[in-house]
């Protein structure tokens, strides 16, 4: 009974210690992809001066369906309608699960640092080149791989440019979406500087974005649809000028000789001439003619945004195109909705935010991407808009909601990652055999009538009863025992009277005379010593 | 105590006993074995129709074979229009089939019952007219015609010719026999008590469904070109619920129709499976036990337990899955309303719920939440009151009359 | 506990969720989630309610051979139906079913009872336990089953068979046999005629001189002598090699028998029967006389199991003090294996005991499990005869008894070789 306890408290014991010792290998792997100490931000679910609500608020009342991904950009595989889908990536703030997948070269990898995974890549190339529009908004976060695929690098180092904004610090910056820098003029921008937007405009003879179609056109307002940026009055005025405030940013850069997913990769605004990028990130410019230990930092123009397009003529319907912008920020409440925010709408506020165009030229992209093709709904979002706001990068502050995005990540990375599915696939295998073998169903009862018993003799004796020394000893014994002798009598007797005794020549030479018998002699004598005695 | 230990009820001098006993001829007519069956023919037929109305009318039906066929050869198979159901639409075309297919299940279970030898002969027979009808025609047109040219020769185009409506029908009745594989097999399985026959059914349709799944893929669909644009898909995406309980909509028809299938296969299986276990059990008990009234009864409980719970716990599981799959719209209210937290908003919008996965995470969730209610709620104390306020109360033990055997 | 059916369906439940899930296959997930769903449904309900099980016996104690008729009556105690509830009532392998059968499946509505009725037939003795009754609850579509048992034990005995022995064959053909028995000449509950006397109150009205009272006009009543011979010692071996043979047929089983016999034979005589049993050590009941001992020899046999080699003087040498003078004692052994059985029956007759030694032919025995060649047997035999007739050499009148002979018939060969 003791011991019976003893090994029931050893079992619960060891139980105890396996699970435990799980729970923390568990944990180990999960507060890579959990991290709780960050805050939140750049999410389009939330209304802070650094999230960016506005901007989804504004979609939805332009009659366009908003969704948040949560787990991973595979999921871009299973959308029907990519033509009419737009995927938007701001800010990736933390990295993916490093898992095991295929690498490009069919090769098995793990090392996945970027932020996104070469599936997960491989998922938004594949949407874009379905004709999906994608755009990422980053500057030193976790997206340079997916500009990589698209033949473009965010430098991720940060840069100045003497178009600040000198009432806010030098971290506010201009950028004029146009071919040419545009410059300053005191606090603002120079107006002489301001062009338009090279593609949208119709300067390049194809591209033009559809509001301008509708330039001078008269509605009303809900009719603007689209192109209510542009309403002004009674009517649509089409203006291709962008002046887009960003915060804090970076600069990006062609990757020389290499040709991205998209052919068609074209610049869509750049710095001023007298830009500088800060490479060792001291906070101090220490440029040269050129790049050294004593001069790291970078001075001249870059570029601020690329477009890669399927086409030249960045047609929506002829093809995917993605853009990418060197700041994460471009699209948050406090500068999208600056008017908002100056009236204090997302917390008190020390700061005017300048007038922008960020929400003229964001909507304008959607515009874009989005406007139904057929002919009586111009100006309208097409039936089966959809615009896809990646969260599935940003930090959630709660365990719970972190928890939620990491099961739907692990569920649709088994359920679409190449190895992943392979590995699943080999686990249920597995699983299934383990419970064929090793599942048992209690046996039918039966009532067995069994009498289990071992009563068998010594066999080896046989052999030994067989032969002639023996027999002639139990011949002897009956002789003696026939006549009443005792051992020490008849062992006495002469050989003589012993044959008289036995009164039989066969059997009496048997006794005497220690001689080799065949078989059939053993056999006959035997036959003999048995009726001998009887009359 | 000996007094106390009376002998077994078999045990009677005069050995007429009238009462109920567990042999196989008579249980077999019992109304809940009956009853059994006729449920598990009904889910049978019904998983049939279903499966066939999802995924078969329209695009890879018989009919639609048979026409394909008939422009091919050039001519009209010889099997007639109103057996295969061709020229009707929708399910038309598999209802004269279908009664086919059970009458034809059934007398294969009828067949079962026969002495071996009967059986034997009755194969022999059907093997007999089989070639009869093959090359029947042939044979005495050729050998009429020999014997009438006493010549010895090969059959010519004319008498070869006698063959093409013996082959085409086979071919057509082969054809036909495919399509009713589930229902033939089922048929015989539950009636004629064959657990092979029920496994047949089963795992056709499952191997069907498995096998059109990977068709319907779109990695192989793609594949498939204008083949595969004919199957029948259900689409990933869904329309709004519109089919549910005390009004609140939990599932589309489209689910629905997935869900009725998945629960009749069950029903089938559960009922087949269960008349075929209390027979085996039955069987197997000794003679004088199967004479015993106290088995009668046990077996009565036992089988009308099987009913109930055929009803009730398969019932439950439809409903189950249908709350399950309307769950997320059900969870995403809650959490859009109670939080209106970024995390509410962005998962409430997640495109994974609107795909598949969340509706089949948060389905799986309500199920996890169902199974864990198991632990809290008190099912068995529950079942105890509803019994003692029905006035079930434990009496003291019925004593039945304990009849004196004579000796 | 989850079956086997359980763990399939949910296992693939979860595998079709999650294949329907790679290749976007509604109809796979849907039909996998009904799996799972059918599980969980089922889950809710699990075990059985509280059941009491009573096991009533036909009898506690019965002969080898005879029939024993099992009652079990289980009871739903609870307020809820018992699921499909296996009853099954552990009986000993020994032991083998007659009628009925020793489980059943039933599922008891609250308050109701069911009655397990079946017949063993015990065809070996010993002390045998019936029980514990395992139940086994499953669910209705057999996804989960839990086991467990009543701890309900019924004890029982099954002593040797008894055979018939007949008087006439042991007076008879032994008729020195009693020599130094003292026939105690005093009133007694006995056979012979002793005296007259008158009725007192209490006398058994059977024991009426009917013809005494028509002749006197008295009550008369007839009273018989005590015919006691003293004691009979039966020596038993069940020495490890006394378990040649088949189960039933086999020195000891035969012995056992004879033993009971002998002492049911002696006792209803109402002499005092001791039994001395050797294996590995002595077990030795004093004599006395009575239903009481008798109950006492048939356990004790009905225990005896072959092991060991104790000799036999080791056992006359420890007891010869205890036997009284001049008494009959029965060796009831096949004097294999053991040279001293010359010796110790020469000093038992030379004490002045009438030695039978009864000795069941184990080489005969062993014939019927064991290939025996026809010249070993025969040699086999010759020795075996050898040592018999030493033994009768020695004053002890010996049986060779047969497998196939019946115990009077056995006894009616007693003869000196």
């Amino acid at each position: 009974m003791l011991s019976g306890r003893n090994i029931n408290y050893r079992r619960f014991g060891l139980q105890a210690a396996f699970w435990f010792v799980l729970t923390l290998l568990l944990m180990t792997v999960l507060l890579n992809f959990v991290n709780l100490s960050n805050t939140n931000q750049l999410s389009a679910y939330d209304d802070d001066w650094d999230d960016m609500s506005a901007f989804r608020a504004d979609l939805k009342d332009a009659g366009i369906k908003t969704s948040s991904l949560v787990s991973s950009p595979l999921l871009l595989a299973d959308i029907e309608d990519p033509r009419n889908t737009t995927y938007i990536v701001a800010g990736v703030e933390r990295d993916t699960l490093s898992l095991p997948q295929f690498d490009e070269d069919g090769f098995i990898t793990i090392a996945a640092d970027d932020g996104y995974s070469p599936s997960e890549i491989d998922a938004i190339v594949e949407f874009v080149e379905a004709g999906g529009t994608a755009l990422v908004l980053e500057d030193y976060g976790f997206a340079g791989t997916i500009a990589e695929a698209f033949g473009v690098r965010y430098t991720g180092y940060q840069l100045y440019d003497t178009t600040y904004v000198p009432e806010l610090d030098y971290n506010f910056i201009w950028m004029c979406v146009q071919a040419t820098p545009c410059g300053m003029n005191g606090s603002a921008i120079d107006q002489s500087t301001v062009s338009v937007h090279n593609r949208w405009s119709g300067n390049l003879g194809e591209g033009e974005h559809p509001c301008s179609i509708l330039d001078g056109q008269s509605m009303d307002l809900e009719d603007a649809g689209l192109c209510t940026q542009h309403w002004n009055a009674g009517e649509i005025q089409y203006n291709a000028t962008y002046q887009v405030l960003l915060n804090d940013i970076t600069a990006l850069e062609l990757i020389p000789g290499v040709r991205g997913a998209l052919p068609e990769v074209s610049v869509r605004a750049v710095t001023s001439n007298e830009a500088t990028v800060d490479v060792n990130g001291d906070g101090e410019i220490w440029v040269g003619n050129e790049q050294n230990s004593e001069t790291p930092d970078l001075w001249g123009q870059f570029n601020l945004s690329f477009e890669a397009c399927a086409r030249s003529t960045c047609d929506p319907n002829d093809g995917g195109r993605i853009v990418f912008m060197a700041d994460g920020s471009a699209l948050i409440n406090a500068m999208y909705d600056y008017e908002g925010f100056n009236e204090g709408k997302y917390g008190p506020t020390n700061k005017t935010i300048p007038e922008n165009d960020n929400r003229k030229w964001a909507m304008d992209f959607i515009a874009e991407a989005l406007m139904s093709t057929e002919a009586d709904e111009v100006g309208q979002p097409s039936e089966t808009a959809m615009v896809i706001f990646d969260e599935s990068r940003h930090p959630q502050n709660a365990l719970l909601a972190d928890s939620y995005n990491t099961i739907y990540f692990l569920l649709v990375y088994f359920t679409g990652e190449g190895l992943a599915m392979l590995l699943l696939f080999l686990v249920l295998f597995v699983t299934f055999e383990a419970v064929l073998l090793k599942k048992r169903d209690p046996e039918p009862w039966r009532h067995v009538f069994s009498i289990i018993y071992y009563g068998f003799g010594d066999a080896n004796r046989y052999t030994y009863y067989a032969k002639s020394d023996k027999i002639r000893q139990v011949f002897l014994s009956k002789v003696r025992n026939q006549n009443g002798l005792n051992r020490e009598e008849f062992h006495a007797m002469p050989a003589k009277d012993l044959v008289s005794l036995i009164n039989d020549p066969v059997l009496a030479k048997f006794a005497i005379e220690p001689s080799k018998y065949s078989l059939e002699q053993t056999v006959a004598v035997v036959k003999r010593i048995k009726a001998w005695g009887r009359t | 105590m000996a007094e106390d230990v009376g002998l077994q009820r078999d045990v009677t001098v005069n050995g007429d006993f009238h009462s109920r006993t567990l042999h196989l001829k008579l249980l077999r007519k019992q109304w809940q074995i009956i009853a059994l069956q006729v449920i598990a023919t009904v889910a049978l037929v019904g998983m049939y129709l279903e499966v066939v109305s999802t995924y078969v009318v329209g695009s890879i039906d018989h009919t639609m074979l048979f026409d394909t066929i008939e422009v091919l050869i050039g001519q009209q198979l010889p099997i007639g229009d109103f057996l295969t159901g061709e020229g009707n639409s929708g399910l038309g075309r598999f209802s004269v089939p279908l009664v086919l297919g059970l009458s034809l299940g059934g007398s294969m279970a009828f067949l079962a019952f026969q002495t071996p030898k009967t059986q034997q002969r009755i194969k022999l027979g059907f093997i007999i007219t089989l070639i009869v009808v093959l090359v029947g025609r042939l044979i005495i047109s050729w050998g009429f015609s020999m014997l009438t040219s006493f010549d010895l020769r090969l059959p010519d185009q004319g008498e070869l010719a006698t063959l093409e409506w013996p082959l085409l029908m086979i071919m057509s009745l082969m054809i036909m026999f495919i399509y009713l594989l589930p229902v033939i097999m089922g048929t015989r399985g539950i009636w004629g008590l064959s657990r092979r026959s029920i496994a047949w059914s089963i795992g056709f349709t499952l191997l069907f469904l498995g096998i059109h799944a990977i068709l319907a893929f779109p990695l192989i669909n793609g594949q498939l070109g204008t083949y595969g644009e004919a199957l029948a898909t259900v689409e990933t995406q869904f329309t709004e619920p519109t089919i549910g309980l005390f009004g609140l909509m939990l599932v589309t028809s489209e689910q629905f129709a997935l869900i009725m299938i998945a629960i009749l296969i069950m029903v089938f299986q559960e009922s087949s499976y269960g008349v075929i276990r209390y027979l085996e059990y039955a069987y197997r008990l000794p003679e004088s036990c199967k004479r015993d009234p106290e088995y009668v009864r046990q077996m009565d409980n036992v089988l009308n337990t099987h009913l109930k719970h055929t009803f009730g716990f398969l019932g439950l599981t439809g409903i189950a899955t249908m709350v399950a799959l309307g769950f997320h719209s059900v969870l995403l209210d809650i959490v859009e309303g109670s939080t209106g937290s970024q995390w509410a908003g962005q998962v409430s919008e997640s495109i994974e719920l609107s795909l598949t996965y969340g509706l089949v995470i948060s389905a799986l969730m309500f199920l996890s939440i169902m199974a864990l209610l198991r632990f809290f709620v008190p099912w068995e104390r529950v079942w105890g009151l509803i019994n003692s306020v029905r006035g079930q109360t434990p009496m003291t033990a019925s004593n039945p009359a304990k009849e004196v055997v004579e000796l | 506990m989850w079956t086997r059916k359980a763990s399939f369906t949910f296992t693939g439940g979860i595998a079709l969720v999650l294949i329907g899930m790679m290749i976007s296959n509604l109809q796979m997930m849907i039909l996998g989630l009904t799996f799972v769903a059918f599980i969980v449904v089922n889950s809710w309900i699990s075990g059985h309610g509280e059941v009491e099980v009573q096991r009533t016996l036909s009898a506690d104690n019965l002969y080898k051979g005879d029939d024993l008729y099992v009652e079990l009556l289980v009871t739903n105690r609870s307020n809820r139906n018992t699921q499909l509830l296996e009853v099954y009532d552990n009986i000993p392998h020994e032991m083998k079913l007659r009628s009925g059968l020793n489980q059943m499946r039933l599922n008891l509505k609250p308050g109701e009872s069911a009655r397990i009725r079946y017949v063993l037939r015990c065809p070996l003795r010993g002390h045998y336990s019936i029980g514990p009754v395992s139940l086994r609850s499953r669910n209705t579509f057999n996804l989960s089953v839990d086991e467990m048992y009543v701890d309900h034990h019924s004890d029982i005995v099954i002593f040797p068979q008894i055979k018939e022995v007949e008087e006439a064959f042991l007076r008879s053909r032994t008729p020195k046999m009693y020599t130094g028995a003292t026939t105690l000449r005093t009133p007694g509950q006995g056979s012979e005629f002793y005296s007259l006397r008158e009725y007192v109150p209490g006398d058994p009205f059977k024991n009426i001189n009917w013809k005494a009272f028509a002749r006197t006009g008295e009550l008369m009543v007839n009273e018989k002598c005590r015919d006691a011979v003293t004691d009979l010692y039966l020596l038993l071996d069940s020495r490890d090699i006394a378990r040649i043979g088949t189960v039933l047929k086999n020195p000891l089983e035969m012995g056992t028998v004879s033993a009971a016999s002998l002492a049911a034979f002696f006792l209803k005589r109402r002499d005092s029967v001791a039994l001395a049993i050797f294996d590995e050590k002595l077990s030795y009941l004093p004599p006395d006389t009575g239903d009481k001992q008798y109950f006492k020899i048939l356990s004790a046999l009905a225990g005896v199991s072959p092991k060991g080699s104790m000799p036999l003087q080791a056992v006359t040498n420890s007891l010869s003090g205890r036997f009284s003078r001049g008494s009959p004692v029965f060796i009831i052994s096949s004097c294999e294996g053991d040279g001293t059985v010359p010796a110790a029956v020469r000093d038992l007759v030379g004490r002045g005991h009438e030695v039978t030694v009864l000795s069941p032919s184990s080489i005969d025995f062993e014939r019927l499990v064991s290939r025996i060649p026809r010249m070993s047997y025969e040699v086999l035999k010759l020795e075996r005869q050898n040592r018999l007739t030493t033994l009768a050499g020695s004053g002890a009148q010996v049986i060779d008894w047969m497998p196939d002979m019946d115990l009077s018939q056995a006894l009616m060969q007693v003869r000196g070789y």
